[in-house]
């Protein structure tokens, strides 16, 4: 052979293998291909022969698997043979494409729109099904429950459970298979060759494992007694830490560490995926000792219990308040008051409200594919009215009603399949930008987002609905057309009417569902658009923070504890390029503790009464440290945070006000504890503004606006975790480094952990806001433009369909102003009986959104101001443009018949 | 069947095409037979799915042969027509020519 042989594509040929018939028959068809690729290749009469060969390549295995599934599908069936069926039917996938081919931007337009619908429809789906519907990866995990407590008397709906209301539940419990429980915290590990470092870590009762169901990789877990608060400490990892920390090591079992600062051995190794409850990477025993508690008193546990076969939950409540009574009449000084919850595992780290929220996100998506289909559906109707001349002379001469449904339909089907696949890449795209906007977040280890198989089955059911929904009007409506009506119709090629009146309500459908997700976007970006130009109170942008934590293998004493931390501050204060710095245990718009304080000549009747505020120890330098100025007296002096004798504290604006009330706040006297307290008076010697304090989940909660707070100095509470706070000269993350290497000087064996600028963290408390925000938006800017698509669509047609009436109008004398007048009062009859209908659905669409909203009404007048006249504009625009071209029609061309 | 089926316009064109190629030619050489000689673009699905028709009524025989060097080794269908493709085609050819005698005139091109 003279030209070099061009190889045709391995796959078409492996596609055709598998559907000519089998053996030589079929293979003598491809060998036929390759003779007449060949012979093209040789005279050049095609520019790409390997495209060329997987064009014919797909255009006949088409064939045969329409064939072949024709054969299956009318097996036994009367009528007309499969094989025709199913060649009438590929015809008609043809000639649809070709259909959509004719009038490309339209049809883009459609596909466009089916690809946003099922896009956002499956994203959507994939994070609900990612977040809540797969739940935890644990052996049936609907029987996995978690308790709480509420006390009614101190105003608490929710708590954790002291150790020894723990230990009478499960004594007295009969519900469930076993009760466990845990508290959380982070775990030092050090002694192995890789510097110190800190890990998230549960403490946890010794048959937790067995209660959660998963066994260990490797090793064993803990066993019945090992919880006892002399047996020596034991640990368990992670498959990801010990493939990090001890480089997967195959003898890892047995070895010794120092965790916390104790010797600790490793006995076990969990399989990959496991880090329950929330992000643990690795798991100690809770080292109880209750005979030395008093009740109530001790850490407070997380409960986890596994429900016995056939308890339900309203079972398990009704033994649980039973307990709590007898509890309450054994201990009534202890015990007054108190419940016990009970909820599902997953709802502890993934609270009902978000929950809540993902649904909704959930249906407003379906509103973008309704809107989708609308849509399509018009497009389609719009054509088939156009056709409707054809429809009717092939009905007259014997096409049966089906063969022209069927026509529509796969029209649909085309468009819908080409729309589904191009969203599907829509959605897997969503899928990893959503990955990576929630990348730093901490949340739940069982939230896994991915496009998996059942948001694709999910995905191809959504197109498959979109089809039938877009094709199936429109087929009916056009197969149901007579000859007579067409010949009634007077030659203008389409029964107006008819097929006008179902569009409208279309179009009005359309604007009133893309409203009301615009009333949900647009409360959404009200919301960010708060959060952004929030005053926090404090300049986060050159602040450093880094935490350390002290235990008390290592730092035994109070004395030892207070030490590092003074020469912390100390060093951290003379570090070249240092301007503040400070400590503290909680960092504002981070969160806080909750205290019980008692105000010196106040008289409290029962322990209820007793003011709670939120809390932090700080050293002196906090508010400089944070810029904020102080309003009255003045800050902590130097040393005097470590005097225990009189020592000062400071309060906020509305600690002042609220809680000081009328009194002078500067000279006022707090202590803390409530009744019986013997912790010492402090006295109030400065006021500072309220700062956003922050905290609950991803910043969700009213308890962003911060209440009441108190500052205390270190010489009144013992703590163990403490935040450094840098004012730094120039970008704070360059002193990130310096600042482990100053505690590491201190004590080489102590992590700092949670360190970074001060402006990430706050941003991420506010994670969900900006997350769901941004969802919203895109929601609502994509139901937008396919509204303003969709109205242009309709209103561009029936102008054109009007052609001849605006002719014989303007011929008439008709000036443009009065053709324009009278196609824009249609148009925004629609529009207006759209929005009213859509703001109205957008109220009930936004009432649980409330969560996720940031000090933004529900009813807020601006936003529903937005929308009203960005959609009106839009309306206006889709309608002005139909209507202009209608008017420069030159009259005798207009009445011109086709 | 009651009476037997006329053969349809492109069965009738495809068996003719393997004759006018001369026997035994593959699947491709009578597909380009119709096209170059029919002036019409064929498809194939249409082509090959009417080819298996013809085979199954008995119509069409084939014969596999697999070429010797060059190409791709595939195994090629060579096809002819049986007696009783042909007595089929004779017949639908005199079924026309019956119904055509004396219309010369009346379809002359004017």
């Amino acid at each position: 052979m003279s030209t070099p042989r061009v190889e045709p594509p391995r796959w078409a040929d492996r596609l055709l293998e598998r559907v000519l018939p089998p053996g030589a028959h079929g293979l003598s068809i491809i060998a036929d291909l390759h003779l007449e690729l060949d012979d093209l290749v040789r005279s050049r009469r095609v520019r790409f022969p390997r495209l060329w060969y997987a064009w014919e390549a797909l255009r006949l295995a088409g064939r045969y698997v329409a064939l072949r599934v024709g054969r299956r599908w009318t097996h036994g069936r009367r009528g007309p043979t499969r094989e025709e069926m199913m060649a009438t039917l590929w015809t008609d996938v043809l000639y649809a494409v070709r259909m959509l081919w004719k009038t490309p931007g339209l049809s883009a337009v459609a596909i466009l729109t089916i690809a946003l619908g099922v896009g956002f429809t499956t994203h959507t789906y994939s994070t609900v099904y990612g977040s809540v519907v797969r739940g935890l990866p644990v052996p049936d995990e609907g029987s996995l429950v978690n308790l709480d407590e509420s006390i009614e008397p101190r105003g608490i709906a929710s708590t954790e459970v002291p150790l020894h209301d723990f230990l009478d539940l499960r004594a007295e419990q009969t519900v469930f298979e076993d009760l466990a429980a845990f508290y959380q915290g982070t775990v030092n590990l050090a002694g192995s060759d890789a510097p110190p470092e800190r890990f998230a870590g549960a403490f946890v009762t010794a048959n937790m494992f067995d209660v959660v169901g998963v066994p260990p990789l490797m090793g064993r877990t803990f066993r019945e007694g090992e919880d006892a608060f002399d047996s020596p400490p034991r640990i368990v990892l992670s498959y990801h830490t010990w493939q990090n920390r001890f480089n997967g090591d195959p003898s890892i079992v047995g070895r010794t560490i120092r965790a916390n600062g104790a010797a600790t051995e490793i006995i076990g190794v969990m399989p990959e995926g496991f880090a329950f409850p929330f992000r643990e990477s690795v798991w100690l025993t809770h080292r109880m000792n209750p005979a030395e508690l008093e009740r109530r008193g001790g850490q407070d546990l997380d409960l986890v219990a596994r429900l016995g076969p056939e308890v339900t939950l309203d079972i398990a409540r009704a033994e649980l308040d039973a307990i709590a009574s007898r509890l309450e009449n054994l201990y009534p000084e202890h015990n007054a008051g108190v419940r016990f919850g009970i909820r599902p595992f997953a709802e502890r780290f993934m609270p009902r409200q978000i929950t809540t929220v993902l649904w909704v996100m959930l249906a407003a998506t379906f509103g973008v594919l309704l809107i989708a289909c609308a849509n399509v559906a018009n497009l389609l109707l719009a054509r088939a009215s156009v056709r409707a001349r054809e429809v009717a002379i092939r009905t007259a001469m014997g096409a049966s009603r089906r063969r022209v449904i069927q026509q529509l339909l796969v029209e649909a089907a085309v468009v819908a399949g080409l729309g589904g696949l191009l969203g599907l890449g829509l959605a897997y795209v969503g899928v990893d930008i959503f990955n990576q906007a929630l990348a730093g977040i901490e949340r739940p280890y069982w939230i896994d987002i991915r496009v998996d198989p059942p948001a694709l089955l999910f995905a191809l059911g959504v197109t498959a609905l979109a089809s039938l929904a877009a094709g199936t009007i429109p087929a009916w409506r056009a197969s149901g057309l007579g000859l007579g009506d067409f010949l009634k119709d007077e030659g203008r090629g389409t029964s107006s009417l008819r097929l006008g009146r179902l569009s409208t309500a279309l179009v009005v459908g359309e604007i009133a569902v893309s409203c009301s997700l615009l009333v949900a976007a647009g409360l959404m970006i009200k919301s960010v658009a708060n959060l952004r130009t929030l005053d926090l109170g404090f300049e986060p942008s050159t602040v450093l923070t880094g935490r350390v934590g002290l235990f008390e293998a290592d730092y035994p004493r109070r004395v030892d504890r207070e030490q590092f931390l003074r020469e912390l501050e100390v060093r951290l204060e003379a570090e070249p390029g240092v301007v503040d710095a400070a400590l503290a245990t909680s960092l504002p718009a981070l969160g806080a503790a909750r205290w019980v304080v008692e105000v010196e000549g106040d008289s409290y009747l029962q322990d209820r009464d007793y003011p709670v505020v939120n809390g932090s120890v700080i050293t002196d330098g906090f508010f400089t440290t944070l810029g904020v100025p102080l309003q009255r007296g003045r800050d902590f002096a130097p040393g005097e945070v470590w005097d225990a004798s009189d020592p000062p504290a400071i309060v906020n604006e509305s600690f002042a006000s609220r809680v000081l009330g009328d009194r002078d706040p500067v000279g006022a006297r707090i202590r803390l504890g409530g009744s019986g307290s013997e912790l010492p008076w402090m006295t109030v010697v400065g006021v500072v503004p309220d700062l956003h304090v922050g905290g609950g989940v991803g910043g969700i909660g009213d308890d962003l606006i911060d209440p009441e707070h108190l500052y205390v100095p270190p010489a009144i509470l013992d703590v163990r975790f403490m935040s450094a706070l840098v004012r730094t000269q120039g970008p704070p993350t360059a002193m990130a480094p310096r600042l482990r290497e100053i505690v590491t000087e201190i004590d080489p064996d102590l992590p700092v952990y949670w360190l970074g600028g001060m402006d990430d963290a706050v941003e991420q408390s506010t994670w969900a806001f900006g997350l769901f925000g941004s969802l919203f938006t895109i929601f609502g800017i994509a139901a937008l433009f396919m509204a303003a698509v969709g109205l242009y669509g309709v209103m561009s047609f029936s102008v054109s369909q009007r052609r001849q009436e605006i002719g014989v109008r303007m011929a008439l004398g008709a000036g443009p102003e009065r053709i324009l007048r009278m196609v824009l009062r249609r148009g925004l009859l629609q529009l207006g009986i759209g929005m009213t209908l859509g703001m109205a659905l957008g109220y009930g669409l936004t009432r649980p959104m409330r969560v996720v909203t940031f000090d933004v009404d529900v009813v807020d007048p601006t936003v529903y101001g937005a929308i009203l006249i960005t959609l009106a504009l839009a309306g206006l625009m889709a309608t002005l443009v139909p209507a202009r071209t209608a008017t420069r029609a030159d009259p005798v061309e207009a009445m011109r018949p086709e | 069947m009651a009476a037997k089926s006329y053969l349809g316009e492109f069965e009738q064109m495809v068996l003719l095409a393997i004759l006018q190629r001369g026997d035994h030619a593959n699947g491709y050489e009578v597909r380009r037979e119709l096209e170059s000689t029919a002036g019409r673009v064929v498809s194939k699905g249409a082509f090959y799915t009417t080819l298996d028709r013809l085979e199954r009524k008995g119509y069409v025989r084939r014969e596999i042969r697999v070429p010797e060097g060059g190409g791709s080794h595939l195994p090629l269908r060579h096809f002819h027509v049986t007696p009783a493709g042909l007595d089929e085609l004779r017949r639908s050819r005199e079924t026309l020519l019956a119904l055509w005698r004396g219309l010369e005139g009346v379809l002359k091109p004017s």
